[in-house]
């Protein structure tokens, strides 16, 4: 599941809510977006995101977590 | 570690939510979510936005036989005969129909469990479940007739130090808050209902949480921040 599989259609009908967190998930880098979509809908943990993306775990941290920051960052700007 | 700084606090609120805190990390930072509210509103911003993710992912229609066994399990039935399917498919309802009905089936469920409320065998005049993003903590019972409100904690829950959590009804006229009294951070109490704060009661539809300094406002009305709101129910009407 990546964001762009939304169709922009079905973003007017979508609360203004999701349309932005969607926006702000776009604006992430790969690696940030899909870390966190498998954390957050897969329950993954570091470890297992890890795992699933190939890369070592110190990374796949730092993705996380500066994916999340610059997603607080967009979301309050 | 300093969890007063608002940029590690709100760090440890989004991978609580993300589900990547995991282990001791994540016990003490749920400690931390009933005891600090700094910490329990940063959690409640990361659930409201990451939950938007969860638009994208298909829904999946539960076979049939999941519901009854969750009913079976928070409201056990002695057997199964037609009345018991009726009362099962009414509970789906009351859980479609929102919050504010659902705080009456919580309020059934806790009615069956505590031996002491069996015994009452009037029904509350209103009832309302105080709760934060994640659980209930307060319920809340008003008994006109004996002059009392019951509030139970259902999870303990502290204000900050030197500071208490005060109950108080919103009248639906519109007119000034009335307090209800000082909640427990734990067990439960019987708060005086004196006949006056009965009738605001009775025409109130909403409570309102508070944080005052040791004793309560001496103001009559709130000082501190309202924390919590909570839908009031007239359930004899």
């Amino acid at each position: 599941l990546v964001a762009d599989t939304v169709d922009p259609s079905m973003l007017a009908h979508l609360s203004a809510d999701t349309q932005r967190l969607t926006e702000c998930m776009r604006g992430l880098n790969e690696h940030q977006n899909r870390c966190i979509r498998l954390a957050f809908l897969d329950g993954l943990s570091h470890e297992e995101v890890a795992q699933t993306v190939s890369s070592p775990i110190g990374t796949v941290k730092s993705w996380i977590r500066r994916g999340l920051l610059a997603l607080k960052t967009c979301l309050t700007s | 570690m300093n969890y007063q700084r608002p940029d590690l606090i709100d760090r440890l609120a989004s991978e609580y939510v993300l589900g990547t805190l995991r282990g001791p990390a994540r016990r003490r930072f749920e400690a931390l979510i009933r005891a600090y509210i700094p910490a329990r509103r940063a959690v409640h911003w990361w659930e409201q936005r990451l939950a938007q993710l969860a638009i994208e992912v298909p829904p999946v229609t539960p076979p049939a036989h999941v519901w009854p066994r969750i009913a079976q399990r928070i409201a056990p039935q002695p057997a199964r005969t037609a009345e018991s399917r009726v009362t099962a498919t009414r509970w789906w309802q009351t859980l479609a129909a929102g919050l504010a009905v659902i705080a009456i089936g919580l309020a059934s469920v806790l009615t069956l469990r505590t031996p002491e409320i069996q015994v009452r065998t009037v029904q509350p005049a209103q009832t309302a479940i105080v709760a934060d993003a994640t659980a209930p903590l307060w319920l809340v019972n008003a008994y006109p007739e004996t002059q009392q409100l019951y509030v139970r904690a259902m999870r303990a829950i502290a204000a900050d130090p030197g500071r208490v959590f005060e109950l108080w009804m919103l009248p639906t006229s519109g007119a000034a808050p009335v307090s209800l009294g000082l909640l427990p951070a734990s067990g439960e109490v019987s708060l005086p209902l004196p006949p006056a704060a009965a009738q605001v009661l009775a025409a109130s539809s909403t409570l309102a949480v508070s944080v005052e300094p040791l004793g309560g406002s001496t103001t009559g009305a709130p000082t501190g921040p309202v924390v919590f709101t909570a839908p009031l129910l007239q359930s004899r009407g």
